[in-house]
C-alpha cells in the first residue's frame, strides 16, 4: 500500500493531493467538454457547418447542442477550477507562483482570452447571426483559437514549474514562451483525452434530448461520434505513459514507477471500459442507457489514473522535506467542517434547483 | 501566530513593470472586479425584489425587466466578474505571492467555503436564465433568492479575509482562524458593500429601464421610484463608514484624517461621491419621485464607480505598511524576519540573476539593484511613477542614507530596512546613479566608515516598524563623518 499514491505520502500532503485530484476531476469534466467542444465547433466553423442556412450534416445535432451549452460549460469550467487552483497552490505554491511569475504577461493573458471566447461563444448563438454562416464559422475559430491558447499556456506552465533548472534562465532572458519539447505531445495528449469525455457528455445530451434536438437528428449524430471517441481515447491510452511518466528522469524512482504504473492500470481499465461502452454505438443505433453509464464509469477510472500519476511524477521531482513540513503545518488550520457543512447545503440546493427545473420542463413537454 | 514565513525568504522572480506602479496594476483591477461582482451580487437582490413586485401584482412592469437583459446583464456581469475574480488571484501573485501564500495558507478553508456558493450562484443563476419563462411565480423567487444569498455569501466569506488583512486583530497571537476571519473591520465592512451592492445594482436598472421601448415614460418612473426605495438603506453608509473608521488601528485612521494627503484625498471623493448619490436617491427619487432619464443614470452610476474606486485605494492603502498587518510587510518581509536579514542581506540566496546587470557599471551598483528589487519594486518604481529618483534624488548622499536606514521613521507607512548597510549604501549608489542618467562610469563607495555609520543609524532605528513605540535613542549612534558626495 505504501507504494500506491496517496498511501506513499505522508498524512497532511495526502489529504490535499487527493482533494486537488478529485477537484480537478470535476474540473475536468466541464474542461473536456470546453476544449473538444471549441475544436469540434472550430472544425465544423471551418467546414461551413455552422448556421441556419448550412446543409444538414450527422454532425448538426452535435453542434446545435454545443453552441447552446458551451457558454454555461465554460462559467462552469472556470468555476470548478477554482477549488483545484485553491489546491494547486497549498501543494506546490512557490512552484506554481514561479511558473506563473515567468511566464508574466503571457500567462495573464489567459484571463482576458477567457473573456473573449466567453462572449464569442454568445455571439456565436445569437440570433442576429443564425443565418450567416461565413461570421459563425470565423467565431467558432477564435473560440478554438482562445481555449487552445489556454490549454497551451496550462501545459506550459505545468512544465516551466517542474523545472527548476530553467527558472533564472528563463528569468534572465525575460522569454515569452517556455520552449520544452514537451509542450506539444502534453497538449495532444490533453486533447486527445478531453475528447472521448466530450462525446460522452454530448452522447447523454442527444439522449436526453437537449436543445430541442430531433430524434433522428440525434441518431444520426450517433456513430460519427462514436468513432471519434474511439480514435481519440486510443491515441490517449497510447499517449499516456510517454506523456506522464516524460517528466521524470530516465532513470526514476522505482516507487514512483510502481505508483504510476498502478495509476496507468487503472487508466487502462477506464479506456477499456469506454471503448466497450462505444462499441454499440457504431451500428449508427442510439446508445443505451447501459452502455453510457459503463463508458461514463470507463471515462471516470481514466482520469482518475491519469491524474493520480500526473500527480506521483509531479511530487517525486517536487516533493522534499520542507514542502511536506509546509503541508503539515497548513493542515493544522482550522476550517474544513464549516466547508464540509456548506458543501452539504450546497449540494442540496443544487439539487433542489435541478429538480425543480427538471420538473417544469416535464410539465412543458 | 508565531510561523509566519518564519522559515525564511522564499525568492520569487520579481518582474518589472516599467514605469507602472504595481499598485496600479492590482488596484486597477481590483476595482474593476469589486465593482463587476458588487453589481452581480445587487442586481441578484434586485432581480428578486422585481419578482416579488410582479408576482404579488403591485408593479406589473417589473416582469418586464426582470425577462429583459437585465438578467444576461446579470448573468454576464457574474461570469465576467468569476473571471477577474481568478484574475485577481493571478494578479496578486504576480504583485506579492508571499501575501497571497499566506492568505491562501491560512483561509483555504474559508475559500473553499466560498467556492461552494459560487456554484450555487451559478446553477441559480443559470436556471433561472435557461428555464424562468416555463417556472412557476413561487420557483422563480426562491431560485432569485437562491442566487442573490449565494452571491452575498460570496461577499462575506471574502470580505473576513480581506478585512483581516487590515485588522487581523487576536489571530496574530492565537492563530484561531475564526478570530482573524470575524475582526474589527468584518462588520461595518461587510454592511458598507451590501448597501454599494444594492446601489449600484439600482442605478444600473435605472440606465437599464431608460433603454427598453415597451416601457412607458410612467412605467419607467414608477419602475426608477421603486428602484430607489430598493436603494434607500443607502442613508445607512455614513454610520457604517464610521463604524470602520472607528475599528481602524489609529495609525491607519491617521493617514486618512489627514497624515496622508494622498488617503484623505480618495476618502473625501469616495465621501463625496456617496453623499451626492444618496442626496439625489432619497430626496430626487425616492420623496420626489422624480424620472430620471439615461444620461442622468449613467452619471450616477460613473459617481458610483469613483466611489468605489476611492474606497478601495483607501482600503488599500490604510493597510501599509504591511499587506497582513503585524504579519507581513508590503514587500513580503516579515517583521521577525528583519533583524536577521539584517545579518545575512536580503539579496543572499536570491538565485534569479540581474537582467540588464551588463549596464552596469560596477558590482556595488548591480547589488543595489538587487536590493531595490527585493525591498523597493513591490510599491516604487526606479524613475516612473512613485519612482525611487523622483522621491530620493533631491537628497544629498548622506540624507538618502539615514533616511533609508531608520525608513520607517522616515515615512512611517514605510517598513524598516532589512538588509546589510552593504545592501543599503548599494542601494543609495544605484539610486544615485539611476538619478545621474546612467552614466557609463561610476566609482565603488566602499569607506568603512559610511558602513559603520549606516550600521548605527540602522541600530538606532531598531527592527519594529513605526507602529510600535520607538526604541531609545542609542547614546553610541553619533554621526560618523562619511565624507558624502
Amino acid at each position: 500500500m505504501d507504494q500506491i499514491f496517496p498511501f506513499n505520502l505522508p498524512a497532511p500532503t495526502a489529504w490535499y493531493a487527493v482533494l486537488y485530484v478529485v477537484t480537478l476531476l470535476m474540473h475536468i469534466v466541464f474542461m473536456s467538454y470546453v476544449l473538444a467542444g471549441s475544436i469540434m465547433l472550430g472544425v465544423a466553423g471551418f467546414r461551413g457547418m455552422l448556421g441556419s442556412t448550412a446543409k444538414p450534416s450527422d454532425w448538426t445535432a452535435v453542434t446545435t447542442i454545443l453552441k447552446d451549452w458551451m457558454p454555461f460549460a465554460l462559467s462552469a469550467a472556470i468555476t470548478a477550477g477554482i477549488a483545484p487552483l485553491l489546491f494547486v497552490q497549498i501543494l506546490y505554491q512557490q512552484e506554481f507562483y514561479t511558473a506563473n511569475l515567468l511566464s508574466f504577461h503571457r500567462w495573464m493573458a489567459i484571463l482576458p482570452v477567457l473573456i473573449v471566447a466567453f462572449y464569442l461563444l454568445y455571439l456565436l448563438k445569437a440570433h442576429r447571426i443564425e443565418g450567416k454562416t461565413a461570421l459563425q464559422g470565423i467565431f467558432a475559430m477564435l473560440v478554438m483559437a482562445c481555449i487552445l491558447f489556454v490549454g497551451w499556456s496550462w501545459v506550459e506552465n505545468h512544465l516551466l514549474s517542474l523545472n527548476k533548472a530553467a527558472w533564472p534562465t528563463q528569468y534572465e532572458t525575460q522569454a515569452m514562451v517556455y520552449k520544452d519539447p514537451a509542450i506539444l505531445p502534453r497538449l495532444g495528449f490533453w486533447i486527445a483525452s478531453a475528447l472521448p469525455t466530450a462525446c460522452l457528455l454530448l452522447a447523454w445530451q442527444l439522449r436526453a434530448g437537449a436543445s430541442g434536438v430531433a430524434a433522428e437528428s440525434a441518431k444520426r449524430a450517433t456513430r460519427p461520434l462514436a468513432w471519434l471517441a474511439l480514435i481519440s481515447v486510443i491515441v490517449a491510452a497510447v499517449a499516456a505513459w510517454p506523456v506522464i511518466r516524460g517528466v521524470l528522469p530516465a532513470a526514476g524512482a522505482p516507487a514512483s514507477e510502481t505508483s504510476i504504473s498502478i495509476g496507468m492500470a487503472i487508466a487502462g481499465i477506464g479506456v477499456l471500459l469506454q471503448v466497450v461502452g462505444w462499441l454499440p454505438a457504431l451500428s449508427g443505433k442510439p446508445i443505451g442507457k447501459a452502455p453510457l453509464s459503463l463508458t461514463s464509469a470507463g471515462a471516470a477510472l481514466f482520469w482518475l489514473g491519469i491524474l493520480m500519476s500526473r500527480e506521483v511524477a509531479r511530487l517525486s521531482i517536487i516533493g522534499t522535506e520542507a514542502v511536506f513540513a509546509r503541508h503539515e503545518r497548513v493542515g493544522t488550520i482550522a476550517g474544513f467542517v464549516i466547508f464540509l457543512a456548506f458543501a452539504v447545503i450546497g449540494l442540496g440546493t443544487i439539487g433542489w434547483i435541478v429538480r425543480s427545473t427538471s420538473r417544469a420542463l416535464r410539465a412543458e413537454r | 501566530m508565531t510561523d509566519p514565513v518564519a522559515s525564511g525568504l522564499i525568492s520569487y522572480p520579481i518582474n518589472d513593470f516599467g514605469p507602472a506602479m504595481k499598485g496600479m496594476v492590482i488596484g486597477g483591477l481590483g476595482i474593476f472586479h469589486v465593482f463587476l461582482a458588487q453589481f452581480a451580487i445587487g442586481g441578484g437582490m434586485l432581480m428578486a425584489y422585481f419578482q416579488w413586485l410582479a408576482m404579488t401584482g403591485k408593479e406589473p412592469a417589473a416582469r418586464t425587466v426582470l425577462d429583459s437583459y437585465f438578467k444576461y446583464l446579470v448573468l454576464v456581469s457574474f461570469v465576467t466578474g468569476a473571471v477577474t475574480g481568478v484574475a485577481m488571484w493571478f494578479t496578486s501573485i504576480q504583485i506579492s505571492p508571499g501575501t497571497i501564500g499566506k492568505m491562501v495558507d491560512v483561509f483555504h478553508w474559508v475559500w473553499a467555503t466560498e467556492w461552494i456558493f459560487f456554484w450555487v450562484e451559478v446553477v441559480a443563476g443559470y436556471a433561472f436564465y435557461r428555464y424562468s419563462k416555463i417556472l412557476s411565480d413561487r420557483t422563480r423567487l426562491a431560485l432569485l433568492l437562491v442566487y442573490s444569498v449565494a452571491g452575498w455569501g460570496s461577499l462575506f466569506w471574502i470580505n473576513g479575509i480581506l478585512s483581516w488583512q487590515f485588522t487581523p486583530g487576536e489571530w496574530v497571537k492565537s492563530g484561531n482562524i475564526w478570530q482573524g476571519f470575524f475582526n474589527a473591520t468584518f462588520w461595518p465592512s461587510l454592511f458598507y458593500r451590501t448597501i454599494a451592492c444594492m446601489v449600484i445594482a439600482g442605478l444600473v436598472a435605472a440606465v437599464i429601464v431608460n433603454t427598453m421601448p415597451a416601457l412607458s415614460r410612467e412605467d419607467r418612473t414608477r419602475l426608477i421610484n421603486r428602484t430607489a426605495r430598493f436603494m434607500l438603506p443607502i442613508v445607512l453608509m455614513p454610520l457604517f463608514g464610521l463604524w470602520f473608521l472607528a475599528a481602524m488601528p489609529e495609525d491607519s485612521r491617521a493617514w486618512v484624517m489627514g497624515g496622508s494627503i494622498a488617503m484623505t484625498l480618495f476618502m473625501n471623493i469616495a465621501v463625496g461621491a456617496s453623499v451626492l448619490i444618496g442626496g439625489y436617491i432619497v430626496v430626487g427619487l425616492w420623496r420626489q419621485k422624480l424620472y430620471i432619464n439615461g444620461a442622468t443614470a449613467t452619471l450616477l452610476l460613473a459617481l458610483a464607480f469613483g466611489a468605489s474606486a476611492g474606497g478601495e485605494f483607501v482600503r488599500e492603502g490604510v493597510r501599509k505598511p504591511y499587506t497582513i498587518r503585524s504579519v507581513l510587510y508590503s514587500n513580503s518581509i516579515a517583521p521577525e524576519q528583519v533583524a536577521h536579514l539584517r545579518e545575512i542581506g536580503c539579496t543572499t540566496g536570491d538565485p534569479f540573476p540581474l537582467r540588464d546587470a551588463a549596464s552596469m557599471p560596477n558590482a556595488q551598483l548591480q547589488l543595489g539593484a538587487l536590493t531595490f528589487r527585493n525591498q523597493c519594486a513591490v510599491c516604487h518604481t526606479v524613475s516612473g511613477v512613485n519612482g525611487l529618483t523622483h522621491l530620493m534624488g533631491a537628497w544629498t548622499q548622506d540624507q538618502q542614507r539615514m533616511n533609508v536606514a531608520k525608513l520607517q521613521w522616515t515615512k512611517g507607512f514605510m517598513p524598516p530596512f532589512a538588509g546589510t548597510p552593504q545592501e543599503l549604501e548599494g542601494l543609495v549608489q544605484f539610486i544615485q546613479w539611476e538619478t545621474a542618467k546612467r552614466p557609463a562610469t561610476w566609482a565603488e563607495s566602499r569607506e568603512d566608515r559610511v558602513i559603520a555609520q549606516i550600521k548605527a543609524w540602522l541600530d538606532e532605528a531598531g527592527t519594529g516598524p513605526a507602529t510600535q513605540p520607538r526604541p531609545p535613542e542609542q547614546a553610541s549612534a553619533t554621526n560618523i563623518p562619511t565624507g558624502g558626495r
